[in-house]
């Protein structure tokens, strides 16, 4: 037995060594991807990029654009979302009822983004008659961010500890006033990390945004207009790539999409991170 | 009951209602998309043949008289109904009266047979496509044509021998819409993620369970979370401007775009979701097995290895697949490295077309039948998720069952 | 309404958790504006005592009982309603659990969700009740600091002057000193002195030298039976009851 020992360190340090080096490399690909997006895309994040209307020069209607989808997305979907979640954690008893909810949930989590788009285009930018617009895009991915929405409050409200319940309701208070006064603001740092991840979502998403709110380059006067997000700009550039700049352009729009990405996971980090500090004296 | 209790109540029933949202949009979902997407497999696209002047403002068919401005605004078309078998349209023509003659017989199986033109004074017959007769008259100047359209209602595509076992996709001209490349498309460039991804992701994810120094985990997922929260057409974009061009150099082919950008690009993207759910469901496994089978004597590695890793079997297959809908799902990333062209791949730098690329794609122009056939494109894609899904669900089942 | 009679009745209490029976023919009366202490080896059923008598039970899903139980002769599970029931029934926590606000948001908490608007009235009513609790001047210089920075024993009074500032006519406490060092469990003995003037306070506690220090009558609880109900004195110098005898001298529990 004992003669095994070399033979097994030795197997032991080649798969420690795989392991480490598929680590690496990810982690490589994940840095080159930023690197050469951020290096090539940096130069061109003038003041007149960020501001021009004119959708040649820079990218003002995309970003409206987007600011408006990602507010009446959330607007549609965090009522629901978090009175879903409050429901869910707080109120329901029926086993019955739970499970078809969590089912329902999973169920929607799961269904690709496409699919959401094609439902859209369906019901709200053809059944609705919204045609394709801001407005028909943002109910679109307001369904489609309502599981991210859900369960995240839902880990949230599962930390408030039951002693915060009790300690209301023994003061003579209602249910409602304590999921409003001390359940709810309790949880309100996980609320805000749910917030900001759906945010990420539509900022992110593409598929169904294309199918639903169109690839109009104007500055949108209104959620009725149609408009192009950032991702659909971005497609659009290295798809017709008509202007010279169009590439320099498409770098510099990847760009603004990468770091709104990791300003989004700092945030997330940084609030969770806090939380759990705050909780543990708590709890 | 307190008058505080009552209004408790109305808020608890009141949350129940608005609970249910994500049901009924569950259900709205599934059945306008089933719905639309069924049709063409079980209607004609038309009750009857419709008659589209064009240049044409007075027109009679079987005397009775039609003005095109009179006609309804999204219905320029007269319907030839089925009953009378035979018609004659009459128009004028540079001031020359013209007579077209028809004839009718739905039934017959071969298309172009559905409808014979006995006469058509001067104009010139054209079926270019299926469907569709054109009879086109000269103008006074050249290029002003004046004429009619007969359109054929096509019968119900045939879901199996048309649809999901047909190989050819031309949508607008043959109306043929086979989709089995699309469909083994979309299975290879899964399967070729998968055939990477996974090793990988279950590699790191064992690694960041077990192995990683204690201060350099954090940032490694923080790498791995920035991962998953890229949005896919940055993906797409990178694979186009490096990937692309790097397998067309090495491969010689015309372009790099095809199966294998898509395999790289889709490898990369389901790696968070494989990494960190199996990282999770490793990181669940209790102490004891890892103490009862350290003290036995095995190393920290077959431990891991050994004992670990199938003990969290149920959350790495549930963490492959989920990874793999993330990749049957991804669209706009594989739009942009895939080359799209809906044909049997042969060689791994071939262009291919997956399903969500399909839709995508074709969704802004497509009309009629070929934009519902889009939904039914929709439907096998949301029955294959739908059977991944439920594979998930009893994974998860299992999951809680084992702990 | 005579004077004569408890503040709660309690007859023929039973009670279950799910097919576990917690409490067995528990009856007991329950006098005005004395200290009852609730004592009894673990598990015995005194949490669970005491949390059914402002309905905290309600909570728990596979929790049922039946009996009577009565406040100043009115059923609590009559027209009484549960929320008016703990308005008029406070409670105080084994562990200190003030809310993630301030401390006077904390302190006015229960006033303001009666629907008291009145800052300056609400303000009264904060500062008595901190005194009350004897935390006032400890605090008043940061009452709008969270409540989380408090000591424990200081987060305990604080949920005191909590109950306080609903006027309950009863505190009940659920082991209010179990997590506190020894100078912060002094002080809130000596709170529940002072409080007793005003309130009928029902205890419970797994220290024998504080039941027999703070109150008047106590209780010894016995796997879910009411064993002894007395006279502090005598409970913990003549007992009636062979196991009480036995607790009292440290044979079980
Ligand atoms: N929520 C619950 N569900 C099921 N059983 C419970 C629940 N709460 C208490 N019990 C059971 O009821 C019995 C009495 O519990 P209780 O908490 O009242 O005891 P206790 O006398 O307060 O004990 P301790 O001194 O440890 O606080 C115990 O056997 C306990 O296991
Ligand atoms: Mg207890």
């Amino acid at each position: 037995m004992r003669g095994n020992v070399k033979i097994r360190r030795n197997k032991d340090r080649a798969v420690y060594t795989s392991m480490a080096a598929a680590t690496i490399l990810i982690l490589t690909v994940l840095g080159f991807i930023i690197a050469y997006v951020v290096i090539q895309g940096a130069p061109g994040l003038t003041w007149e990029f960020l501001s021009s209307s004119d959708w040649r020069v820079g990218i003002w209607p995309m970003l409206l654009t987007t600011i408006y989808v990602v507010i009446v997305s959330l607007i549609v979907a965090l009522p629901i979302g978090i009175i879903t979640a409050v429901y869910l954690n707080e109120y329901a008893k029926n086993p019955r009822v739970i499970r078809g909810l969590r089912l329902a949930i999973e169920t929607l989590a799961g269904i690709p983004s496409i699919i959401y788009g094609l439902f859209g285009l369906l019901v709200f930018c053809r059944f609705f008659g919204f045609g394709q617009s801001i407005i028909a895009g943002a109910l679109t991915l307001s369904i489609m961010i309502l599981p991210v929405v859900i369960t995240s409050t839902e880990e949230a409200l599962k930390t408030v500890p039951m002693s915060f319940r009790e300690g209301s309701l023994a003061l003579g208070t209602t249910k409602i006033q304590t999921i409003r006064k001390v359940i709810l603001p309790s949880a309100m740092p996980g609320i805000i990390t749910a917030v900001i991840l759906a945010i990420g979502r539509v900022v992110g998403e593409s598929a169904p945004v294309l199918l639903t709110v169109g690839i109009a380059k104007n500055v949108p006067r209104s959620i009725m207009d149609s408009g192009r997000t950032l991702t659909i700009h971005l497609y659009y550039l290295t798809k017709e790539a008509v202007e010279e700049n169009a590439f320099q352009q498409a770098f510099a729009t990847a760009t603004i999409l990468i770091v709104f990405v990791i300003i989004i996971n700092m945030i997330t980090r940084t609030l969770s991170r806090n939380y759990e500090k705050r909780m543990g004296s708590v709890i | 009951m307190g008058r505080k209790q009552v209004i408790d109540k109305i808020f608890r029933n009141f949350f129940l209602v608005v609970s249910t949202s994500s049901v009924l949009a569950l259900i709205a979902i599934i059945f306008f998309v089933f719905v639309q997407g069924a049709i063409p497999f079980f209607t004609s696209t038309a009750p009857s043949i419709h008659l589209i002047p064009f240049g044409i403002n007075e027109f009679s068919v079987n005397s009775e008289l039609y003005r095109f401005d009179d006609l309804p605004r999204n219905a320029k078309y007269v319907e030839l109904e089925q009953q009378c078998e035979s018609y004659s349209v009459l128009f004028s023509n540079n001031d020359e009266s013209v007579t077209l003659a028809l004839e009718i017989d739905l039934d017959n199986d071969v298309v172009a047979d559905r409808v014979s033109i006995l006469s058509s004074d001067g104009g010139e017959v054209d079926y270019t496509e299926e469907y569709v007769y054109e009879v086109k008259y000269k103008g006074t100047i050249a290029g002003q044509e004046s004429g009619f359209y007969i359109a054929i209602p096509q019968t119900p595509t045939n879901f199996f021998s048309e649809f999901l076992f047909a190989l050819d996709w031309r949508p607008t001209y043959n109306k043929q819409y086979g989709i089995l490349t699309m469909v083994l498309a979309t299975f290879f460039s899964t399967l070729g993620a998968v055939v990477i991804g996974v090793p990988m992701g279950l590699l790191t994810a064992v690694f960041l369970a077990e192995f990683i120094p204690k201060g350099v985990g954090r940032y490694v997922r923080a790498g791995i979370d920035l991962l998953a929260g890229i949005p896919s057409v940055v993906y797409g974009f990178f694979g186009l401007m490096m990937i692309v061009p790097l397998i067309k150099k090495i491969s010689n082919a015309a372009s790099g775009s095809g199966l294998l950008s898509a395999v790289l690009i889709l490898a990369i993207m389901m790696l968070p979701t494989v990494i960190s759910i199996s990282e999770t469901s490793l990181r669940a496994v209790p102490r004891a097995y890892r103490e009862g089978s350290l003290a036995l004597g095995a190393t920290k590695m077959q431990t891991s290895w050994k004992v670990v890793f199938p003990a969290a079997k149920s959350g790495i297959l549930a963490s492959i697949i989920l990874g793999t809908s993330r990749a049957v799902g991804e669209t706009m990333a594989i739009i942009m490295v895939a080359g799209n062209s809906p044909q049997m791949p042969g060689r791994l730098t071939d262009g291919i077309r997956t399903l969500t690329a399909t839709i995508a794609l074709e969704m802004g122009y497509a009309q009629g039948r070929h934009n519902r056939i889009l939904f039914s494109v929709g439907i096998v894609l949301f029955v294959m998720i739908l059977i991944l899904n439920t594979i998930i669900l009893v994974l998860k089942k299992r999951m809680t069952e084992e702990s | 309404m005579s004077d004569l009679e408890g503040k709660f009745v309690v007859k023929d209490l039973n009670l279950w958790y799910g097919d576990f029976q917690a409490l067995k023919d528990i009856s007991m009366d329950i006098p005005k504006k004395e200290v009852i202490a609730c004592i009894g080896p673990s598990g015995c059923g005194k949490s669970t005592f005491l949390r059914n008598l402002n309905r905290m039970n309600d909570l728990i899903d596979i929790c049922r009982w039946e009996g009577s139980i009565k406040i100043d002769g009115e059923d609590i599970m009559g027209d009484i309603d549960v929320t008016e029931l703990r308005t008029r029934v406070g409670m105080v926590f084994q562990k200190p659990n003030p809310f993630p606000m301030s401390i006077y948001e904390n302190v006015v908490y229960g006033p303001k969700m009666q629907g008291l608007r009145d800052k300056t009235q609400l303000a009264e009513i904060g500062e008595n009740s901190l005194k009350k609790a004897a935390l006032w001047d400890e605090v008043k210089d940061r009452m709008k600091k969270s409540a989380l920075g408090l000591s424990g024993g200081q987060q305990q009074r604080l949920c005191i002057a909590r109950a306080i500032a609903m006027e309950p006519e009863v505190i009940l406490m659920d082991e209010p000193t179990s997590s506190l060092d020894p100078i912060a469990t002094q002080k809130i003995e000596a709170l529940v002195e002072e409080l007793k003037k005003d309130y009928t306070i029902i205890i419970v506690t797994h220290a024998m030298h504080q039941a027999a220090r703070v109150s008047d009558k106590t209780a010894f609880f016995l796997l879910g039976e009411l064993i002894e109900f007395g006279e502090t004195y005598q409970i913990f110098h003549d007992p009636k009851q062979q196991e009480t005898n036995d607790y009292i001298h440290g044979l079980f529990g």
